[in-house]
């Protein structure tokens, strides 16, 4: 069983912020992206995995294949990272099992996104309706791109802003 | 001529490259792509896209690049391409010098090889080739 220390919501996925700044912050020894597009491009993935060092066990996953991860061997014991693209993927990631009690949103940004809640993060009308029923479900949903930065409850933004 | 395209984090490749210039003074077919935090990794694509474009000459293009797995290299591994198109992470000062004025006459891969032999090779620990002046 994989010990899952932070789901990210990152449309760049593995990048400086995650190499130098997530992965030493959470101790993290495993990674996984769970996206449909990356998971079949392999000259994306192979350069993910190089840039990682080399004792991170990493996996990239289909959200429809990301309940098995749960029982993968490769990520037993292990402080896990999963980074998804989108508010969408993390919400269908939930609700096929991968549940979690709170949220990182560190960049994401949405085309024709139409709300700012951070200077790296966009989100749309439809995002809101996902962050509002993930509160719901009681997840904590927080806005920071790096560790050292403070973090922003999104609920009190959407509260602000009388979303 | 082989095109130059350098690509970083915030604010670093255009002062890698303005500082270059300082030393070398003005140059040809060379662009620096900056990379802001509030910026989509899409529109980076898109600035490294038209930098290639206007940096190209049919000879080629090498794009320097600040640190392997960060955005600005993860999208430039994306345009690699055998003889067309190189990339050479780690860039430094010295390497934006070295690339700028010895590129002329030179191909593609020959010249990334000649950085990344010249950059390793450049970087001392100052102890270890002088020994310490005496006190006092």
């Amino acid at each position: 069983m994989m010990d899952l220390r932070l789901v990210r919501v990152d449309d760049r996925f593995i990048h400086g912020q995650i190499l130098e700044a997530w992965i030493p912050y959470l101790g993290a020894d495993g990674v996984v992206i769970i996206n449909d597009r990356l998971s079949s491009d392999e000259f994306q993935k192979s350069i993910m995995e190089m840039a990682l060092p080399d004792r991170i066990a990493f996996k990239v996953s289909s959200v429809d294949d990301a309940p098995k991860l749960k029982d993968n061997g490769l990520f037993k014991d292990k402080k896990v990272l999963i980074i998804v693209s989108s508010l969408m993927d993390a919400f269908n990631i939930y609700n096929r099992g991968i549940t979690f009690n709170r949220l990182n949103i560190g960049n994401l940004k949405v085309h024709n996104g139409s709300y700012q809640l951070s200077f790296s993060v966009w989100v749309d009308s439809k995002d809101i309706e996902i962050i509002k029923s993930l509160m719901a479900e009681g997840v904590y949903v927080a806005v920071q791109s790096v560790p050292r930065e403070r973090e922003i409850n999104v609920g009190d933004i959407l509260e602000m802003i009388k979303l | 001529m082989v095109g130059i395209v350098i690509v970083a984090h915030g604010e670093l490749a255009k002062a890698l490259l303005e500082t270059a210039c300082m030393i070398v003074g003005p140059v040809d077919r060379c662009e620096a792509c900056t990379f802001a935090q509030d910026k989509s990794a899409e529109g980076l694509r898109k600035m490294l896209r038209d930098a290639i474009k206007k940096v190209d000459v049919g000879e080629g293009v090498m794009i320097l690049t600040d640190m392997f797995g960060g955005t600005p290299s993860n999208i430039s591994l994306s345009f690699l391409e055998q003889d067309r198109v190189e990339v050479v992470t780690g860039v430094n000062l010295p390497m934006v010098i070295y690339a700028l004025t010895k590129r002329e006459g030179k191909k593609l891969g020959e010249l990334a090889q000649i950085l990344k032999n010249n950059a390793c090779s450049n970087i001392s620990v100052a102890s270890e080739i002088l020994s310490a002046p005496p006190k006092g």
